[in-house]
């Protein structure tokens, strides 16, 4: 139904000449509900971002305790220890060389499964060990373990580890997940990165108004703003709803003992969420002429009549105004944390949990819908925000060794404030929180 | 700032909320006058024009320029109008009316009438002939696109575009006779 048909009897063809320019004003409330309803569809895009980084914190939370938890049994190993991995990643690459495995199992639960594997040189009969390592393997549960008497024998001991033929080694248990078995990283003590993230997170402001009254909004609009009102603000309500933070980070960490790390460095964070402002505005005037039972304001939703002279009676009216924005917040914040490396191999996965430091640097309100600015302040005005506030931060960070020295990173958080980010003389208190995500890369020194 | 088309598409592409303002004002009114001839009463098309704006503001990115924009938006408009009227022409399936005798009308007599009362006139119709009336006599749709639009008989729409060709002449009569005694 796109082309209008040009065969028309002559009464149609009156009508449509007759509206063809029609034009009726509609009342003023259609466009308020049109804004509104875009204000809504825009909130509502903060909403889908907001579930985003939620939901991808979550699932990198739970990637990191998945991955952790099995690898806590075969990372860092005892020099009487040994990964079922390890033996069947150098069955693997040994396949052509010439060695020796002799497996005992004793009395570590494989009684009725004896298997002892002597004196392998060929590549068909390797392949044999690997399938019954494997079939061992694979009666071998969590709880289970057996003790290595002669294990690997072979002009290149080292590629495995160092091991003492004379001594009882432990198998361990473990996932066969190569990312965890190659590439180990150098385990000296003394270890330091530098790393850049960049990311986001949810921002809950957890907006709480303490009043509703004429000095908050004096604090919290700036004068040219309310000058294009039109009269003053007898009384405010606002709200701040959920919205979104972007960050860069720049780190410097290191290894101070064992698995305990200790990270800082320096972030910018913008945080961006929607205001709404419902103002009641009250104007006071002098009628030139006001007839004798005349109702000329009864289109004013409310008014009062108040004795100002003997001659003049002043009036006030009200009105209601509400106004959405969308409120920057600047921060520049200093995290510091403490870390736990849980794995250490080419994939690392650390336990960081840490206090954030926020120093407010500004902040902007603009239009919803374009960068319109209403106001902005700066870190030393006069501001409702603090200069100075805290948070906690714990989260996972994961990194996955892509060059000789360089590591891509995963971080998923949790932010908390400790108090509120606004003075005491504000009208409202917000301690917000958030779970965010950083991403980026990281160069080891060493 | 936003003196054509061209610069308003952009501005609401950007999602400028001046630009907005401005194609707003700028076809609201014609807009409105389009939704009004769908409905009863001024509140539903009114709500018919807020549904329609925010449908042009969510997808204006999709605007290709094919048509002209007050053409588009008009599109938009009477789509959702057809589709807030549609329950109505579900409950109460229209029927093919008879017995309908062709009648015509001076031209004349359609200009004594200012398009406030011929909207008005279209308003008063029943939900089913209004509707056939607007997209045929109005909008410019044959019978059988109608009816495939509104899955009735091709039959059905012509009757009922007679039965409010045939309304709308009495309702001028009457406001005739009433105006000038």
């Amino acid at each position: 139904m796109d082309r209008p048909s040009q065969n028309i009897d002559d009464f149609a063809k009156s009508w449509r000449d007759a509206l063809a320019s029609a034009e009726i004003q509609p009342s003023d409330r259609t466009w308020s509900a049109i804004r509104g309803r875009m204000d809504a569809f825009f909130i509502s895009r903060y909403q889908l971002k907001n579930t985003i980084y939620k939901w991808t914190a979550v699932i990198a939370v739970i990637v990191s305790i998945s991955v952790s938890l099995p690898s806590q049994w075969r990372d860092y190993l005892g020099a009487d220890q040994l990964s079922w991995s390890s033996i069947i990643n150098f069955s693997k690459d040994s396949k052509n060389n010439d060695f020796r495995a002799v497996l005992i199992d004793d009395d570590f639960g494989f009684k009725d499964t004896p298997l002892v594997v002597q004196s392998i040189g060929s590549e068909q009969t390797s392949k044999s060990v690997i399938t019954e390592i494997s079939a061992l393997e694979n009666r071998l549960d969590n709880s289970s373990k057996m003790i290595l008497s002669d294990f690997l024998v072979k002009k290149d001991l080292e590629e495995v580890a160092a091991i003492d033929l004379d001594k009882e080694m432990e198998i361990i248990p473990n996932f066969n997940f190569v990312i965890f078995n190659t590439n180990i990283i150098d385990k000296s003590t003394t270890r330091l990165w530098a790393g850049i993230n960049v990311g986001g997170s949810t921002y809950d402001p957890n907006f709480q108004m303490n009043q509703s009254s004429l000095p908050g909004t004096g604090i919290s609009m700036n004068p040219e703003f309310m000058n294009g009102l039109g009269g003053s603000v007898a009384s405010l309500n606002e709200t701040m709803t959920a919205g979104v933070t972007r960050k860069i980070e720049f780190n410097l960490g290191m290894v101070v003992k064992n698995r305990f790390t200790i990270e800082g460095g320096v972030q910018y964070s913008q945080a961006e969420l929607i205001q709404h402002s419902n103002l009641l505005i009250q104007e006071f005037y002098f009628p030139t002429s006001m007839p004798i039972g005349s109702n000329q304001f009864s289109d004013i939703s409310n008014q009062n009549k108040s004795k100002s002279s003997a001659n003049q009676s002043q009036y006030i009216s009200y009105s209601e105004e509400n106004l959405a924005f969308q409120n920057k917040i600047d921060f520049a914040t200093i995290p510091i944390r403490a870390g736990y490396l849980i794995i250490d191999q080419k994939l690392t996965v650390r336990v960081n949990a840490g206090v954030v430091t926020n120093f407010y640097l500004g902040n902007v309100k603009t239009d919803v819908l374009d960068d319109q600015i209403f106001y902005s302040y700066k870190s030393g005005d006069n501001i409702i925000y603090k200069d100075i506030s805290f948070s906690g931060q714990t989260g996972f960070s994961l990194g996955y060794r892509v060059l000789e020295k360089v590591d891509f990173t995963l971080e998923p958080n949790y932010t908390q404030s400790f108090q509120s980010i606004t003075r005491d003389f504000s009208n409202f208190s917000a301690s917000p929180n958030g779970f965010g995500v950083m991403a980026g890369v990281r160069y080891n020194f060493k | 700032m936003y003196d054509s088309d061209k610069v308003l598409i952009k501005g609401c592409r950007k999602n400028k909320s001046s630009a907005q303002e401005a194609l707003y004002a700028k076809y609201s009114k014609s807009m409105f006058a389009v939704a009004l001839r769908y409905v009863k009463v001024v509140q539903e098309a009114e709500d018919i024009l807020q549904e329609s704006f925010v449908k042009v503001f969510k997808n204006i990115s999709k605007f290709r320029g094919d048509s002209s924009l007050p053409y588009w938006i008009k599109r938009i408009v009477v789509n959702t109008s057809l589709n807030h009227q549609r329950s109505k022409l579900y409950l109460y399936p229209m029927m093919d009316v008879t017995d309908m005798t062709d009648t015509s009308i001076d031209e004349k007599v359609m200009s004594d009438f200012g398009y406030e009362e011929l909207i008005m006139m279209i308003m008063e119709l029943p939900d089913g002939c209004r509707i056939i009336f607007n997209l045929h006599a109005i909008e410019g749709y044959k019978h059988h696109e109608i009816a495939e639009q509104l899955q009735i008989s091709e039959g059905t729409s012509k009757s009922q575009y007679a039965r409010a060709k045939k309304l709308l002449i009495q309702k001028m009569e009457i406001r005739n006779n009433i105006n000038y005694g």
